[in-house]
């Protein structure tokens, strides 16, 4: 949500300096995300008048022109060609440091000296394009500076407003609040609006189907309007927050749905056919053209607003291409309405058609409101095109809004809070919140909501309602009263610091990946598992697309980039969750533990031998995690069963029986898929099973007596047997 | 016959002054000492002396012969130890050669200050809880009172899994799972992998968060103030300030966004703080009585507190890092800077 100050000023009596307010507003949970001076490198720049041009004497497409600011005169040069004599411009004097970095002197241009510069919206930074240089409006008044002739003396504020508070989606909205921080009064929009004898009760006819996704549909036909460029003040402001200026009529419907938070849509009132509006559920596959071209496909749940024979908008998301307001508009039906914000939420979320408009209705409109902002649309209307307001407004209203009372007692917000606020104290903040109270007693007190405010419901939203006015800040901090117990980490907590120690001081680094990966990856690396794989749905792109099943493709791939930085002797581990569906489709996350070894054994060291790393130096590091965690019984046996491991430099590791991982040389034909040349080994655990495994519990032996005798024995064996 | 003994002690120490080698010393300790020497060739002659002549000569021949032996046996040593010194030097190597290590690795920068934020906790009485990376739409977001269809559910960008199964977007599920299982008092952190469908250079589809929660009788927002500040100030330094302002979490209710002085400029303003002086740290707030429904807590004897915080964008403001990126990169020349 974005608004100026100066717009803003028109609703609240308050004048603190912008970032003062700005840092009110954070703290009282309006956090503002960005505050910005409009006339930011504007200053020395004033309007003045073109008196006489002449050609530069020494440059064909250079001109002098010879400008007056009603006290004195300058000769500027210029490179435009889209002002004449008598227009008034803008003038950077000497001393203006643009937008756009660029410092003013006295500069010579081809032999003649310029005196500043005559500007282009562009340079004044409020164009990304511009055909020239800006020509102001022939009865600006001269020498007056450009910040106050467009109205920049001004500061931008941008909130990052949390879902729950849609009655700030208003400047009334964010004016109230400024009242109840700064104690500033509120200010009314006075506006008439001159109505005509016709009646609008025979130019249309309003009926509602479906009352539970529309709670009220109120309108007004305005006869004889003009279409033009709007009040400069409407399209200023709109500029300042980044909407566009479209024309008149569509312009004031976006201004007032920001000045009250009511969206609100203009028809061609001649392309309603049979004077009729019937708001009903679309049906399902039905087809809709949009405004913006676009052909929608809709559902039952849709609201469609229509006219006697056919659709003519998408109810509070969109308006229609065949009803929309043209250059030969004449007359206009205008719509405010009160739709039910779940039912928006789903359409403007299944066709991606997030407006202004529905992010509004969806988080909900003041239904006091309704018919004020019909009501200013259509006198600011009449005010820029003199159009007929018919009398009377259509109103259709099958579900009257309930106000809400909310019972809170003094006790238990002190209780939650952790303060010591008297009754008194309470009241004065619902007071500053302009909460009504209905009843109270020594207990509690009985509040009616505003009905602006969707997300108060509970005691306890009164409760945050307290504490925000009170200030956060002044609540006593305390340390919670609950016992103390002396808390030690899980063994599986444990098992993992000592590995992931033990392996950082063996040269290890530890990696992260995510938790997803590339069906390519499962093909390669799960073998027949790959059926009980899990899918994301809206993956972001394909090498995210699938949970994986195992750590080691992200690991190569790992190895793989650092081996394109030249470093090619590495040592990498993981620590993470692999995720498997089961017979019955239930999910399964299973830590694994998987490490990875390639290139030199020994750090590049002038005296270190230059050894590469083979299967048992992967081995030993195995060795070592089971030993260092006091595994007992450990083997390892046979080949590897998995096919991305050397089927004659792999085996499998068991603890009392129970295999609990693999370990081995990648196979060649892996690694060249990866385009890797060198051998890499890996090992792979079930770290699950590896911290359930029986550990040996500790306790002395004595120390043998004698000093070990070794002897030496040579067997010799078959080729094929074991070393074990 | 005096004087021939002073002129051979002269003589004796004379050759010793230019000797250097152990050899050539003994040699002369032969000469001069022994039993065929000089000074022994005049002790075999006393006896053809006077009686007094002979008490006089022979205290002088022995004080010669205790002075030239201890000469003699310094000489040696001085040798001796030029010697020692001489094999010393030879042994010289070039210390300034760079020293033969065991390598040595890294853990990953995240984990690190996830360490370091579970270590905090731990200090302050938290036990830790993991739950599942795969989460039911109930636990994820139902069961934390964001309803289907709430605008709430815009604030996290959600992957699904199927209709009811999503990537966990938070950690706060744990909650209600440890809800469910266990009655107050409950003192728990949940570390964990969330997802969210977003990446950028301050947005990473996956990333690491620590939820934590505490419900017991009489837990207040001043306690969770408490506990909060407490980890700051172990986490980021003693000095650092910390304030609380008014946010929206569905499953906490009031809650806040807590912001500390910005560590870089210390509350001077820069471009890490976009000039504020603050930096957004964490999510927190008193838990939602809807949530305790959920589980059937009884709401009017138990309060609790929720907190959740980025681990990151921790470690994103600890280590200066500019890129989150960069974190799953796994390029070894970032991993060795930790
Ligand atoms: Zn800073």
């Amino acid at each position: 949500m974005k608004f100026t100050y100066n717009w803003l000023k028109e609703y609240v009596d308050v004048d603190i300096p912008a970032d003062e307010l700005s840092e009110m507003l954070t703290m009282a949970g309006l956090e503002i995300e960005t505050l910005t001076y409009l006339g930011a490198g504007l200053d020395n720049i004033c309007s003045v008048k073109i008196l006489d041009i002449e050609k530069h004497p020494n440059a064909d497409k250079l001109s002098i022109c010879k400008v007056t600011d009603g006290e004195s005169e300058h000769e500027i040069v210029c490179g435009a060609k889209n002002m004449k004599g008598g227009d008034i411009v803008a003038l950077a004097k000497k001393g203006a440091n643009l937008p756009n970095g660029i410092k003013i002197k006295p500069t010579k241009i081809r032999g003649v000296v310029s005196n500043g510069m005559l500007c282009s919206e562009t340079e004044l930074g409020l164009a990304d394009e511009a055909g020239g240089i800006m020509i102001l409006a022939q009865d600006t008044t001269i020498g007056k500076p450009v910040i106050d002739i467009l109205g920049l003396d001004d500061y931008l504020f941008e909130i990052g407003l949390t879902p729950n508070r849609s009655d700030c989606l208003s400047l009334i909205g964010i004016a109230r609040e400024v009242a109840m921080l700064t104690g500033a009064k509120l200010k009314t929009i006075d506006f008439v609006a001159d109505e005509s004898s016709e009646s609008v009760s025979g130019a249309i006819d309003i009926s509602i189907q479906n009352a539970s996704a529309c709670n009220r549909y109120t309108a007004r036909v305005l006869r004889g309007v003009s279409i033009k460029e709007s009040d400069p003040i409407i399209k200023s402001r709109l500029n300042a927050i980044g909407v566009r200026s479209i024309n008149n009529i569509v312009d004031i419907t976006n201004y007032v749905m920001f000045v009250y938070g009511q969206p609100m849509h203009a028809f061609d009132y001649d392309k309603i056919m049979g004077k009729k509006i019937i708001v009903r559920n679309a049906s399902d596959g039905g087809k809709f053209t949009t405004l913006d071209e676009k052909e929608r496909e809709l559902t039952a749940g849709d609201i469609m607003i229509c006219d006697e024979k056919r659709a003519v908008a998408l109810g509070g998301v969109m308006g229609g291409m065949n009803s929309e307001v043209s250059d030969d508009t004449k007359d206009i039906l205008l719509e405010s309405a009160y739709f039910d914000p779940v039912t928006i939420r789903r359409t403007a979320k299944r066709l991606g058609l997030a407006s202004e408009s529905s992010h509004r209705f969806e988080r909900g409109v003041n239904p006091q409101t309704v018919t004020v902002a019909l009501d200013y649309a259509a006198s600011l209307m009449q005010k820029s095109t003199g159009c007929k307001i018919l009398s009377g407004i259509a109103d259709v209203w099958p579900v009257k809004y309930e106000s809400r009372d909310i019972k809170a007692r003094f006790a238990r917000i002190n209780k939650v809070l952790g303060t010591d606020l008297t009754n008194d104290d309470i009241l004065n903040l619902l007071g500053r919140l302009m909460f009504e109270v209905k009843q109270k007693s020594d207990e509690h007190v009985l509040v009616e909501i505003p009905q602006y405010r969707h997300d108060l419901v509970k005691e306890i939203d009164i409760i945050e309602e307290i504490a925000r006015t009170y200030g956060y800040n002044n609540i006593k901090v305390t340390m919670p009263k609950i016992p103390a117990v002396s808390e030690k980490r899980s063994e599986k907590e444990v098992t993992a610091a000592k590995v992931r120690s033990l392996l950082v001081n063996n040269g290890f680094y530890e990696v992260i990946n995510y938790s997803f990966c590339a069906h390519k990856d499962l093909e390669i690396f799960s073998g027949d598992l790959i059926d009980r794989r899990i899918g994301v749905l809206n993956p972001i792109n394909e090498e995210q697309s699938v949970m994986r099943m195992s750590l080691l493709p992200a690991l190569i791939e790992t190895v793989k980039k650092n081996m394109n930085h030249k470093n090619n002797d590495l040592k990498l581990f993981e620590i993470g969750r692999s995720f498997m569906k089961g017979d019955s489709g239930e999910i399964f996350e299973t830590n694994r533990f998987t490490g990875i070894i390639t290139g030199l054994c020994y750090e590049d060291n002038w005296s270190n031998a230059k050894k590469v790393v083979d299967f048992f130096d992967i081995k030993g590091i195995v060795e070592l995690i089971l030993e260092s965690i006091k595994v007992i019984r450990y083997s390892f046996k046979g080949g590897a069963s998995s096919k991305y491991l050397h089927p004659a430099v792999s085996t499998q590791i068991y603890i009392a029986g129970e295999k609990v991982g693999e370990i081995g040389e990648l196979h060649p034909d892996i690694l060249e898929g990866y385009g890797i040349d060198k051998k890499v080994y890996a090992f792979d655990f079930d770290f699950d099973r590896l911290c359930a495994s029986q550990k040996e519990r500790v306790v002395f032996r004595q120390l043998p007596k004698y000093p070990y005798v070794k002897r030496d024995i040579a067997i010799v064996v078959d080729k094929g047997i074991a070393c074990d | 016959m005096t004087d021939d003994l002073l002129q051979i002690k002269q003589k004796a120490l004379d050759e010793l002054k230019d000797l250097n080698k152990l050899d050539d010393i003994y040699n002369l300790k032969v000469k001069y000492l022994g039993k065929k020497g000089s000074l022994t060739f005049v002790l075999r002659n006393l006896g053809k002396m006077l009686p007094d002549k002979r008490r006089e000569v022979g205290m002088l021949c022995n004080k010669v012969k205790v002075e030239l032996a201890a000469a003699i046996e310094s000489a040696a040593d001085k040798v001796k130890l030029a010697e020692k010194n001489r094999k010393l030097l030879e042994e010289k190597v070039d210390t300034s050669l760079p020293g033969r290590r065991p390598a040595l690795g890294r853990l990953h920068p995240v984990n690190k200050v996830n360490e370091e934020i579970k270590d905090i906790f731990l200090r302050l009485g938290f036990v830790i809880q993991e739950g599942p990376e795969i989460e039911t739409d109930y636990y994820n977001f139902e069961a934390l009172n964001i309803p289907k269809d709430h605008p709430a559910r815009d604030m996290q960008d959600t992957f699904y899994i199927s209709k009811d199964h999503v990537l966990r977007t938070h950690t706060s599920p744990v909650q209600v799972l440890t809800f469910e299982k266990q009655s107050p008092p409950i003192k728990i952190i949940a570390p964990g992998r969330v997802s969210r469908c977003d990446s950028d250079v301050t947005h990473s589809p996956m990333f690491h968060q620590v939820e934590g929660f505490l419900v017991d009788t009489d837990v207040t927002f001043g306690d969770l103030k408490g506990i909060l500040i407490a980890f700051i100030h172990q986490m980021f330094g003693e000095k650092i300030a910390v304030r609380f302002r008014p946010s929206y979490f569905p499953f906490t209710e009031p809650s806040a966004e807590v912001d500390m002085q910005c560590v870089i400029c210390m509350g001077k303003g820069c471009r890490v703080c976009k000039k504020s002086g603050w930096l957004e740290i964490l999510g927190c707030g008193m838990i939602n009585p809807a949530v305790f429904e959920h589980v059937k807590y009884d709401t009017e004897k138990y309060t609790g507190f929720a907190f959740g915080m980025g681990v990151e964008r921790i470690a994103m403001l600890k280590y200066q890092i500019n890129d989150i990126r960069l974190f799953y990169d796994n390029d070894i020349r970032f991993l060795n800077q930790f």
